[in-house]
């Protein structure tokens, strides 16, 4: 035996006392407990601060001032040849309505009494878009003409915002779209009970509209848009992706080829995403000459970004069941295949489908490569039920808020704050769903 | 039995244990059978009682030796060389106890004779006898702790002797008897006696196959000459 | 008890099942198994034992082809069952794993029903014809595997939820539900607590009346106790194969000698 000396430095050591080495390791160990904490508070303090500004600056998008107004429907003007046929009807261009909308806005400063001085242009309180809205409705019954209706319009962005606290008196005077008589306006309309603030489901499910018309705006086509594209990604990525896993895991030889793939496959899934866009454009889109926005496009761009995520997360799934349960398949006499099919694909199936909705999660999210195969167009139409739908333009959530805080009117930025939140609720969604999968699917062995 | 230390080397103390206390048993053992047989020739009453007196030292050690067997046994669980090792000390331990106890059995005999007539060279002859199966026990000890079957072997091979001086001095005593009847009771015991050292001989030859199968893992075969012609043959009727 | 000490020691009488020859194992550049040569008797339990890295487990897992699940596995040399041999071009392992069944070191039931794990071995080879075959083969696999008290009204929890001992032999069941000739265990009872070693190693003695039984084993103990025939193997050599009668109390080799007495060396 070797004699080692007394390290403490002490030749009577009581338990009772720490001595100075203990006391530095305790030491040493409460510091990192300490930096650890504050890296988490940081963490969360940052979370917290990014939800705050967003849900403070989205959540009033979901809300929206509306005026009801009666307005005539004259057939001189609508219907000039006086025989209601719907095509001559149609011949009157939304321009022609807005007199009647202007009349309306008269009428009810007359029916309520309001009475304001030097109040000037009293229908520019009034959205541009209720010309449109009258057409529309004109169109599906022409029957109606010559009578009056009963429209709710929206108000302009201005009032809207005025509303919500973003539009004073102050900075009205100085606006050249409204004017403070226009504010007491509407404020003497919300008196009458004729203008109130509602909630507004159209921002989720109307399509999107002109820089003129914040107001109108929605998400509609972009919700569709991101959802072909996740039904293709899934369609194509998961099947894909697991039955390249399973290869790779379970069947390929080790060699050289199948180590290149590997690491190819690692380095694929940090290829910044704007590759795949270019990608996309260069192949899909010029080579193959498929039509540009269309979710088909997008569906594959994001289909090549999600493979690699789906593979790693698939791999590491097989990798996770214990070779002994393969040992024992194949002991039994079963095959390869029946070893991995019937017994190792159920047990890492959670973990399969964890990794997948996390990658649909992260394509949901994506937008560099969206940009550049043309989803940033405007689209007011809605895209057709799939399939034909895959082929008809769209844009997609993330694509949708990157345009919208690229516009001028501050409206758009209130805009672009709740169509993050709908997409962050749609990440929730998808996330919750993974963790509940893997609560209720996982096994233990 | 193959050499090189245990990796437990309390397991290797253990067995030296086991071993040093059968040597120590057989010292015992073969002091009792000198100082016995000294006794018988020189009439030493005091040296008698002490053979017999020592007798329960040769006893309480094979109880030791069991028990330290039985907790080898146990503990160790010993295999091959090492299970041979301690079945053979339990084994020698006994046959040592039971050459003590002749020994001892000549020490009480002795004490006994002393009031009996003399029967001239008799007690030479037994003293002679038990100096060969000393010697044997000695001899077998040694291959025992040496790992020496061939010595071993040939110690089996000595037993004929001790069985033919038995027979020699058999037939001596059956001539005293007949000579005079007064003798018939001294030799009697004094026959006893020789039919006693006749059986240690035996049990240095069982000790002798201990040693062989501790060794070599089997047992001698039975082909060893006998000396005893007591037992076959008519003696004496001449 | 009965003195079975005759019928237990006497393994003269019993076929050769499994003959190997020249058998040589390269992993790599590993010589793993070298040139073992052991005729393996039916209806017998055959122990191997060694130190670890002896290739004990290695040469257990090519009697039945286990070994071709790794690439760089390399065999050479003779395996012949009942005289065919395993590694000829036209055996498929599959079919050859039906006949020689294996249970591992660790219990690994699979996380389905007690039932589904007995019954998978049988549905994927076509054994049972309906329902009620199955049933069968899965009640007398569970009878055979002395499980069956234990589990029969809850065949349908499950495998998994089973004590250690039980699991094990739930394994045993499930291999000799494919009704093999050949049983391969290799440590079978190293996770388990000496109760359910000890009844595992009371099925295996069961088992022999049926089967030919393989078993690796680092217990010194468990070998004596349930084999015939033992095979000492270190560094890739088979050093001695008997009786394990003689190779436990008088070995001839010196290095196992050492090995079963716990020498150095």
């Amino acid at each position: 035996m070797v004699d080692i000396p007394d390290s403490r430095g002490t030749s009577t050591s009581s338990i009772l006392t720490a001595d100075k080495r203990t006391k530095k390791r305790n030491a040493a160990e409460k510091r990192f407990r300490f930096y650890g904490l504050a890296a988490i508070c940081i963490g969360l303090s940052a979370l917290v601060m990014l939800l705050a500004s967003i849900l403070y600056q989205g959540i009033p998008a979901f809300t929206q001032t509306k005026v009801t107004l009666e307005v005539p429907l004259s057939a001189d003007v609508l219907d000039p040849e006086g025989n209601r046929d719907p095509e001559d009807i149609a011949k009157v261009i939304t321009f022609g309505y807005a007199g009647l909308i202007e009349e309306a806005v008269e009428n009810a400063i007359e029916e309520y009494g309001i009475e304001i001085e030097g109040l000037d242009d009293p229908a520019a309180i009034v959205s541009k878009q209720a010309s449109a809205q009258v057409r529309n409705w004109v169109l599906k019954n022409p029957e109606a003409v010559g009578g009056t209706q009963q429209f709710s319009f929206y108000t302009t962005s201005r009032i809207d915002q005025y509303y919500k606290g973003k539009v004073t008196m102050a900075s009205a005077e100085l606006d050249s779209q409204i004017s403070i008589e226009q504010i007491q306006l509407a404020e003497a309309l919300e008196e009458a009970g004729a203008l109130e603030r509602g909630f507004n489901w159209d921002f989720i499910f109307a399509p999107d509209a002109s820089d003129q018309r914040p107001e109108a705006a929605g998400l509609g086509v972009a919700i569709i848009g991101s959802a072909y594209m996740m039904l293709i990604v899934l369609c194509l990525a998961l099947p894909i992706g697991v039955a390249a896993s399973i290869y790779l895991e379970e069947f390929a030889p080790t060699n050289r080829l199948t180590d290149i793939i590997e690491v190819n496959i690692s380095n694929l899934a940090a290829v910044p995403s704007i590759v795949f866009g270019i990608l996309g454009l260069a192949i899909f889109i010029n080579f193959a000459g498929l039509p540009q926005s269309a979710p088909i496009v997008g569906g594959l761009v994001l289909t090549l970004m999600t493979l690699p995520t789906i593979i790693i997360s698939t791999r590491a799934a097989l990798k996770s069941v214990p070779p002994s349960i393969r040992d024992a398949a194949l002991g039994v006499g079963a095959s390869k295949m029946q070893s991995v099919f019937h017994h190792v694909l159920p047990l890492a199936g959670p973990g399969i489908l964890t990794g997948t909705i996390i990658g649909l999660a992260q394509a949901l999210g994506e937008t560099a490569p969206l940009l550049l195969i043309g989803m940033v167009a405007f689209v007011t139409e809605y895209p057709d039920a799939p399939p034909d739908g895959f082929f008809d333009p769209a844009t997609a959530l993330p694509v949708q808020v990157f345009n919208w805080t690229q516009r001028a009117d501050p409206a758009f930025a209130e805009r672009a704050s709740g169509a993050i939140i709908v997409l962050l609720v749609f990440l929730a969604i998808m996330n919750i769903t993974a963790i509940l999968l893997r609560r209720r699917f996982e096994r233990r062995w | 039995m193959s050499d090189g230390q245990h990796i437990q080397s309390s397991f290797d103390r253990d067995l030296e244990a086991l071993q040093a206390m059968v040597m120590k048993m057989g010292g015992l053992v073969e002091a009792a059978i000198t100082d016995g047989a000294r006794s018988l020739e020189t009439r030493d009453e005091e040296l008698a009682q002490q053979v017999r007196d020592n007798d329960e030292r040769i006893d309480r050690l094979e109880l030791q030796i069991n028990e330290e067997a039985a907790r080898v046994v146990a503990l160790r669980a010993p295999l091959a060389g090492d299970m041979r090792l301690v079945l053979s000390v339990i084994k020698i331990a006994t046959n040592l106890e039971r050459i003590g106890d002749y020994a001892k059995n000549l020490a009480k005999r002795t004490g006994l004779l002393l009031d009996l007539p003399t029967i001239d060279g008799a007690p030479r002859s037994l003293r002679r006898m038990a100096g060969e199966v000393e010697r044997m026990l000695h001899d077998v000890l040694d291959a025992y702790i040496q790992r020496d079957a061939d010595l071993a072997r040939e110690v089996r091979m000595r037993d004929a002797d001790v069985d033919q001086m038995y027979t020699a001095i058999f037939r001596e005593f059956l001539t005293f008897m007949m000579e005079d009847p007064r003798n018939i009771t001294a030799c009697m015991h004094l026959h006893f006696i020789a039919k006693n050292i006749e059986r240690m001989g035996d049990h240095a030859t069982s000790i002798a196959d201990q040693v062989i199968y501790t060794i070599e893992g089997t047992m001698p075969a039975e082909d060893r000459p006998k000396g005893d012609r007591t037992s076959t043959e008519i003696l004496g009727s001449s | 008890m009965k003195d079975t000490r005759h019928e237990q020691r006497d393994t003269t009488m019993n076929d050769v099942k499994i003959s190997a020859s020249g058998v040589q194992v390269y992993y790599g550049d590993n010589h793993a198994i070298k040139d073992v040569d052991v005729e393996i008797k039916d209806k017998t339990v055959t122990a191997f034992i060694g130190p670890s890295g002896c290739g004990k487990s290695t040469f257990l897992r090519c009697l039945n082809r286990m070994n071709d699940t790794i690439d760089v596995a390399r065999i050479e040399g003779d395996i012949r069952i009942d005289g065919e041999d395993i590694y000829d071009p036209n055996v498929d392992p599959v079919q050859l794993r039906a006949k020689v069944g294996m249970v591992f070191q660790k219990p690994n039931p699979f996380p389905k029903s007690i039932y589904d794990n007995v019954a998978y071995g049988p549905k994927i080879h076509g054994l049972a014809r309906n329902k009620a075959e199955l049933d069968e083969i899965v009640e007398k696999s569970l009878r055979r595997a002395a499980i069956w008290n234990e589990v029969k009204d809850r065949l349908q929890a499950a495998g998994t939820g089973l004590s250690g001992g039980q699991q094990q032999r739930l394994c045993i069941a499930r291999a000799v539900a494919t009704n093999p000739e050949v049983l391969l265990m290799d440590e079978p009872c190293s996770a388990l607590d000496p109760i359910a070693t000890s009844q595992v190693e009371e099925l295996i003695d069961e088992l022999r009346t049926n089967y030919s039984v393989v078993i690796v084993t680092h217990s010194m103990q468990q070998a004596a106790r349930v084999s015939q025939k033992t095979a000492f193997f270190h560094l890739g050599n088979l050093v001695e194969y008997g009786d394990t009668d003689q190779i436990f109390t008088n070995p001839r080799d010196k290095r196992t000698e050492s090995y079963i007495t716990g020498r150095i060396g």
